[in-house]
């Protein structure tokens, strides 16, 4: 079966003052309808430029991003607006990812008007209307500015952006982590939720390993723009190949209080415009060996189906 | 929109000085043109209805005053606008545009700033004569520059938000991006700086009548009336008081609506 | 992290706190809370609750249309209507700060080494050759390689987790009995969180530094606290040892809390235990109590009365239908 997105190979290099860094770095994913991806990532590791790129918000510089098995970057700018229907984003930052000036209804109505103009102002009220019900807000709120509502109502009416046109793939960038805990819990139970209903397939990509775990039912680890790890769920977080998962899972802290084991791992202080030559985490890795310094690790499958890059995986350096 | 106390007074002011500049010429008998022989430089009092005195040949100075308030602003108020069609346009598509078009239509824009701006005026003086025309082209010609680099500061500033981004994700094409997300967030910060523009165009237009290059006598500006006042500053004061009073009110009420507009508008002090 | 006996006066005395703001706006409201000298305690609550108003009023760094009254009290010393000139000698010197982005905290023109001696200085505590090497000291007290290189950089050579390590680094350097830290992992990520927390608990477990920690993260507050005082819309509704509090909540809405976080160990089946309805905006009055409306166990009562805070052994919570003890959340 074709899978609904993938990505290829994919490296994305950015100028800044005449030096290049590399945000992704030979990635290489694929997604199925209706199934959700999780990508787990701190600050520096390409997620976001993996969002954009498999939006063809930003273009790659080696590789391919697929979708439906289209190769975005061969598209006319007609074929890539009309794809655009059946592929949105949802971003981080509530308030902000909707235009100040506008109300609520138009900015969730504002991709109808690309789409769907025959739809005449009445038919797009309507469904605007129809559609932030399912996300959990009252019809009314169509008529505020985004500094009128709350956090939590703000995300509801930026994902009912993102669902106006039925789409099959929605990618969430982080999209709960700047709303407070108890309100977070009600927009993964929203999501949940829509992907049943809706059908829809999710890629969603968070720093937040327990979050992401309700959600995703795969999930890719990467770090600094390269694929260290990916898994089903189940064997991501219980049997966790590479050491940067097993640093990951250790960080995360508990209402027992007690000290993380991670926290004797040293910082990464290297600048991102550093490509090593072998593994990318050697710099901060416990078990790292020689030859982890001078040869970049391949990507490995295990008996699970997961794919690894790591030397030492088979002898369970991540328990 | 709620307006501090000195941008409600200034407004007020403002509102009161073109009203006196519109109405006030029919409280007086006087023309612009008109000789009074019989009253030269006349001190300001009720005499022969001359309320702001007379010049050296005779002329009311209220009516001309008056008038060449209305120039000045007309001047100021009609180059302001085309440095918002002309600014405003240029600015965001510059600035939205980014790269290399950007970084070629702003050094277009460092070119004609540096230009030798009274020696321009004089060739185009030259050229067209001295007409209130001339001046306005002059001042036009230049009043845009800053306008459309304070538009394409902010327009970079609004490109990198997220919503202008979701609208890109949505496959909303490029002039409808500017149209309905970039050119009404841009609106505070154009509004404000229209609003401040305009005093320093009057004082332009000033400067370049003070100098000879602008609106030619008998026609009055605030610039010409000016420079004839500081003529005979010594013997007749209120020939250059008067102009300078409504000059100074004027410019002072514009810079306090413009301040209050942007304590009123900037998202940052909500 | 061990108890230690108190003195007779708690190093610091909130009694009563209450900050208003023009136009009926009350950010806080009746807070009483006590730290002891080396103590531990954590503010918690979500946006709006006012925790960090409530932290920022001890040192005096409120906006100024805030109104305070009540009393807090510092080391003996009443902080409210005390001068301007005796808050800036406490700031810094007896009294750290460390705020929740240290990108925009520290300024970016000056030097790591600058930055760290201007606190010496402006006390008069060191200069010169003395204020550079407490500077290289307390810097390598925060665990940063390369100590004496640092001191030339300027903030943004340094990554996220440098940066706030200077910015500890900077609360620390002159010895101050209690360390505010608003929200000081929340801009980090997940991995660097872990070392931050750590160092914080290194530097503050050993009994000679207070520390009051404002979190929304109850697993940080957990690790890092030994008294925990949750608040909602202002007003504290529960107040404990940490441990047992967030185990075992009286009060409805610290539940709440405790079982809308998602963890590793979380259910895959169920829908996450959230609380329905949006949280009060912040300086919003409500009549009763303020949780009543989402509140699963609100009688009649909560809606007309604000329930007291009424004391239970260790814990105090403020509810007219408090969790039986015990109730594991």
């Amino acid at each position: 079966m074709t899978p609904l997105a993938a990505t290829e190979n994919l490296v994305v290099e950015y100028r800044s003052r005449g030096r290049r860094l590399r945000a992704l770095d030979d990635v290489s994913l694929a997604l199925a309808p209706g199934e959700s991806l999780g990508i787990v990532g701190e600050s520096g590791s390409g997620k976001s430029t993996l969002a954009r790129a498999l939006l063809a918000l930003v273009a790659p510089t080696a590789g391919l991003v697929r979708f439906k098995g289209e190769d975005l970057a061969t598209l006319s700018k007609a074929a890539l607006r009309r794809r655009r229907r059946e592929l949105t984003l949802v971003f981080q930052h509530p308030a902000a990812s909707l235009d100040p000036r506008l109300t609520v209804g138009e900015s969730v109505a504002e991709p109808l008007t690309v789409h769907e103009p025959a739809l005449d102002a009445a038919a797009r009220a309507a469904r605007v209307a129809a559609l932030l019900e399912r996300v959990g807000l009252d019809p009314s709120h169509a008529a505020r500015r985004p500094h009128q509502l709350s956090g939590g109502q703000c995300q509801r009416a930026a994902i009912a952006r993102a669902l106006i046109t039925r789409p099959e793939l929605v990618v969430c960038d982080e999209a709960v982590s700047a709303l407070d805990a108890s309100v977070q819990a009600q927009i993964v139970n929203l999501l949940l939720g829509l992907m049943r209903t809706e059908h829809l397939a999710l890629v969603f990509i968070s720093h937040d390993l327990a979050v992401v775990r309700r959600i995703a039912s795969r999930v890719v680890v990467l770090y600094r723009g390269q694929l260290l790890e990916s898994a089903p769920r189940g064997a991501l977080y219980e049997r966790p190949r590479h050491p940067y998962t097993r640093l990951l899972l250790d960080s995360v802290m508990t209402l027992e209080g007690r000290p993380s084991r991670a926290a004797g791992t040293p910082p990464d202080v290297e600048s991102p415009f550093a490509r090593p030559a072998g593994c990318v985490f050697a710099g901060r890795c416990p078990h790292v060996l020689a030859r982890c310094q001078s040869e970049r690790p391949p990507l490995e499958t295990t008996e699970e189906g997961a794919t690894v890059a790591c030397f030492r995986w088979r002898e369970g350096v991540a328990r | 929109m709620k307006l501090g106390i000195s941008a409600r007074a200034g407004l007020g002011i403002l509102a009161l000085t073109v009203l006196l500049a519109i109405v006030g010429p029919f409280f007086s008998p006087w023309h612009v043109e008109q000789l009074d022989w019989a009253r030269m430089a006349a001190a300001p009092g009720l005499a022969g209805g001359h309320f702001f005195g007379t010049d050296r040949l005779g002329r009311d100075l209220f009516v001309r005053t008056l008038a060449g308030v209305r120039v000045s602003l007309s001047i100021a108020g009609l180059a302001t606008l085309v440095s918002l069609v002309v600014g405003v346009g240029y600015g965001a598509l510059a600035g939205y545009a980014g790269g290399r078009v950007d970084a070629l239509m702003m050094r277009l824009v460092d070119v004609l700033y540096s230009l030798p701006y009274v020696f321009f005026v004089i060739l185009l003086t030259v050229v067209l004569g001295r007409q209130p025309t001339t001046v306005f082209l002059a001042i036009g010609a230049v009043g845009w520059l800053t306008m459309a680099r304070v538009v394409r500061a902010e327009t970079l500033r609004l490109r990198s938000l997220e919503f202008i981004e979701a609208a890109v994700a949505a496959g909303v094409p490029t002039p409808a991006i500017l149209w309905r997300h970039v050119v009404p967030n841009l609106a505070g910060v154009v509004l404000v700086y229209a609003t401040l523009t305009i005093p320093g165009l009057i004082l332009l237009e000033s400067f370049l009548s003070f100098l000879g290059l602008g609106v030619a006598e008998p026609a009055a500006s605030l610039g010409n009336l000016l420079a004839q006042g500081a003529q005979e500053m010594e013997s007749a004061p209120w020939m250059l008081l008067v102009p300078c009073v409504f000059l100074v009110t004027t410019v002072l009420a514009l810079g306090f609506v413009g301040e209050g507009l942007r304590d009123a508008l900037d998202p940052h002090e909500r | 992290m061990h108890s230690i006996p108190m003195s007779a006066e708690p190093l610091l005395a909130i009694r009563d706190l209450s900050i208003a703001f023009g136009g009926g706006t009350v950010a806080v409201e009746g807070v009483s809370l006590a730290l002891g000298r080396g103590g531990s305690l954590g503010l918690v609550g979500e946006s709006g609750a006012g925790k960090t108003q409530l932290a920022l009023a001890i040192p005096g760094l409120t906006p100024r249309a805030a109104r305070r009254s009540g009393s807090i009290r510092f080391d003996g010393a009443e902080l409210i209507g005390a001068t301007p000139a005796a808050l800036r000698k406490l700031r810094g010197a007896r009294i750290g700060t460390i705020f929740q982005d240290p990108a925009a905290a520290l300024a970016p023109h000056l030097s790591i080494g600058t930055q760290l001696a201007e606190v010496l200085i402006a006390h008069g505590l060191a200069r010169g050759a003395e204020a550079r090497r407490r500077s290289q000291q307390v810097l390598e007290r925060v665990h940063v390689p390369d100590a004496a290189a640092r001191l030339r950089q300027y903030p943004h050579e340094l990554s996220g987790g440098l940066q706030q390590r200077v910015m500890i680094a900077c609360a620390l350097i002159a010895s101050p009995a209690l360390i505010i830290a608003d929200e000081p992992t929340t801009a980090l990520d997940v991995t660097v969180e872990a070392g931050i927390v750590a160092l914080l608990a290194e530097l503050t477990g050993g009994g000679t530094t207070a520390l009051l920690l404002v979190s929304h993260d109850l697993a940080v507050v957990a690790t890092l606290c030994d008294e925990v005082a949750v608040l909602f819309a202002g007003r504290i509704v529960e107040q404990g040892p940490a441990r047992a509090v967030l185990r075992a909540p009286r009060h409805p809405y610290t539940a709440a809390l405790a079982a809308a976080r998602l963890t590793l160990d979380s259910a895959l089946d169920e829908p996450v235990a959230a609380i329905a309805g949006n949280p009060p905006a912040p300086g919003e009055r409500l009549r009763g109590c303020a949780f009543a409306p989402r509140c699963p166990r609100a009688l009649s009562r909560c809606a007309r009365e604000a329930p007291p805070l009424v004391a239970d052994g260790a814990t105090r919570f403020a509810c007219h239908a408090p969790l039986p003890a015990g109730t594991a959340s």
